[in-house]
């Protein structure tokens, strides 16, 4: 008796060897990196995880001896997430894949886009019809450091003159402030009004009518006293990206509220995850976005003087960086 | 309701590789992804503090009252720490790592940037959101709300809380975020290669019949396996006289309780395996 070997025990002194070999790559690769591996074993790899894959296959049919059967699914697990997990080898890497996929993604979710714009349009006139008709509401909408602006009446005339577009404050003040972005209450608005779709966009919506009458409610103040186009022109040159920035943190959040409020026929699931993955690359396009903006701004502001110039090198860079992202064919 | 939800049958899902073999893995209990969660949180605030503790420095000295840029350069370094190690380390954080969890693809196909993206974007609003928000509003420190915001703020927090506690009533044990990201988090497995307890030589001392073979299934020799492997001599000497019984042994007197069992647990595989391929495997002594 002692001499008949059971099937499962030859199975497993043939195959044994190789299933190690496996092992101790995979081990490797987990705990250094599979740059350490020499190109023999990364090519030995697949190799070895489709030899183990078919030895679990029979094991599982022919063999008894549990620990084997353990001990495969372990490490035909562990090899298939390290040979089929994609990787991204650096931050650099990740970089270039996100400018590359923001304007497909953008381009997607066009409609959202588009909602998003309106509705801090929209808000933005309600702001400045708001404030033309009852100037007190001035402060009630219009941001901190904004209000510092402008002085204690809306139509205080120290603090506004025509020749001097740039915020008041003077250099320092506003270099120091911009620089603290994103240790700035702003900052919190963008991933509220990404991640607040699943909220059925209600935060979404709420936040963008925020912002929007904010822009209305200081536009106001420079339109009556016949500096509003001035003041749109430094606001677009100034905000634009910062702007754009939000409205894609906004389409986010309407992708990923739409299949929560239209559930769709193939499942609330499966559409969430779809237009999930697209929220995820807007929103991180989005924040990048504000952040390229404010040290736009950051810099324009130390390295330039003249107040014209200023908005004009800032409009330029931004409408840069726009037509670099989003343009047609990357 | 199993809340927590351990490691079971209950939890384990399978997919099918290209190989067309199926990989079963199980779904990671709360516990544990709340201890990995932990974990993780001290290590950002670690960071956090390290870096609060440089701007600091560099701003010559105070510390910034205004509790906002905290918040906000904390979220940054949230968001920046995942990202880099759930890409980095195919779905692991240190603190998923050391509980033994990963985060994947649930449909099996790779782990992308924007799934990982959206799954702490969406993080935030579970937990770390209505965190702050309550934080800032009941900070009497602060005088930075309102009455209007604090209440605002804590509705805000009641129903980001809501949100948070979805994955305790889903049965995959799905975020928010996991169920936008198309991602779950299983367990990790990392089994060793035990010896083969069939192929030890010697042995044959004791002999069994057919029908003392016929009593046990493929469940009660999974668990011989195991008692073999781990447990002591008295536990042993316990089951050998149960099998006797079971079996209704009436050879050699038992005086060796390992080498009867090695015998038997070799036979019966032997049987069972046999079986097996004829297609009439016993799945335990019930039938």
């Amino acid at each position: 008796m002692a001499g008949v070997e059971l099937k499962s025990c030859a199975f497993r002194q043939a195959r044994e060897n190789s299933w190690h070999e496996l092992d101790e790559l995979v081990s490797r690769c987990e705990s250094e990196g599979c740059e350490r591996l020499t190109t023999e074993e990364l090519l030995q790899l697949p190799h070895l995880y489709r030899g183990a894959a078919s030895s679990l296959s029979v094991a599982r049919s022919i063999s008894l001896d549990r620990s084997v059967t353990l001990f495969l699914e372990s490490l035909v697990h562990r090899a298939y997430f390290l040979l089929y997990g994609a990787r991204l080898r650096s931050l650099r890497e990740l970089a270039g894949y996100l400018v590359a996929e923001l304007p497909i993604a953008v381009r997607q979710s066009r409609r959202e886009l588009w909602l998003s714009v309106a509705i801090f349009l929209l808000a933005a006139l309600l702001g400045g019809m708001v404030t033309t008709r009852e100037p007190g509401y001035f402060f009630a909408l219009a941001p901190d450091d904004v209000r510092g602006v402008v002085a204690s009446s809306p139509f205080g005339t120290e603090s506004l003159s025509s020749g001097d577009l740039w915020p008041r404050h003077g250099s320092a003040d506003v270099v120091r402030r911009v620089a603290e972005f994103p240790f700035n209450e702003t900052a919190i608005t963008p991933f509220v009004v990404a991640a607040g779709g699943v909220a059925f966009g209600l935060p979404t919506v709420v936040l963008l009518m925020y912002a929007g009458v904010e822009v209305g409610a200081v536009a106001a103040v420079f339109f009556s006293r016949d500096l509003g186009v001035a003041f749109l022109l430094w606001a677009i040159a100034t905000g634009v990206l910062q702007w754009f920035g939000l409205w894609l943190c906004a389409s986010a959040g309407f992708s990923l509220a739409e299949p929560i409020v239209f559930p769709p026929v193939g499942g609330r699931t499966r559409a969430l995850r779809m237009k999930g993955w697209s929220a995820g690359i807007l929103v991180v396009g989005g924040l990048g976005l504000i952040l390229i903006g404010r040290a736009t701004l950051w810099i324009v502001d130390i390295t330039v003087r003249d107040p014209a110039l200023k908005v004009l090198v800032c409009f330029f860079i931004s409408m840069g960086w726009l037509l670099f992202l989003f343009r047609r064919n990357p | 309701m199993n809340l927590l939800g351990a490691s079971n049958d209950a939890a384990r899902r399978s997919i099918v590789t290209p190989e067309g073999v199926q990989l079963t893995m199980h779904v990671g209990d709360m516990g544990r992804r709340l201890a990995a969660f932990w974990i993780d949180f001290l290590i950002i605030s670690a960071i956090v503090a390290l870096v609060a503790l440089l701007w600091r420095s560099m701003a010559g000295g105070h510390w910034q009252v205004d509790p906002h840029p905290y918040v906000a350069g904390s979220y940054l370094v949230r968001m920046l720490y995942f990202t880099y190690f759930e890409l980095k380390w195919r779905g692991q954080t240190p603190g998923k790592r050391r509980m033994g969890l990963r985060v994947t693809d649930r449909t099996g196909g790779p782990l992308m940037p924007q799934a990982v993206w959206v799954r702490h974007l969406l993080r935030e609003i579970e937990f770390l959101l209505p965190f702050s928000l309550i934080a800032l509003s009941l900070s009497p420190a602060f005088d930075l709300v309102s009455p209007f915001e604090a209440q605002r703020n804590v509705f805000a927090a009641i129903w980001m809380f809501a949100l948070g506690a979805v994955p305790f009533f889903q049965r995959d044990r799905l975020r928010i975020g996991d169920l936008a990201a198309g991602t779950w988090v299983i367990e990790d497995v990392r089994e060793k290669l035990n010896v083969d307890l069939a192929g030890e030589a010697g042995g044959g001392e004791f002999v069994f019949s057919e029908a003392q073979l016929a009593i046990y299934g493929i469940f009660e020799l999974q668990v011989l396996e195991k008692v073999l492997r781990d447990e002591a001599e008295e536990v042993l000497r316990g089951i050998a006289e149960r099998v006797c019984r079971k079996i209704g042994w009436n050879g050699r007197s038992v005086t060796d309780p390992h080498r009867f069992l090695l015998d038997f647990y070799k036979a019966q595989r032997r049987h069972l395996e046999a079986n097996v391929l004829m297609g009439k495997g016993k799945r335990d002594k019930h039938g």
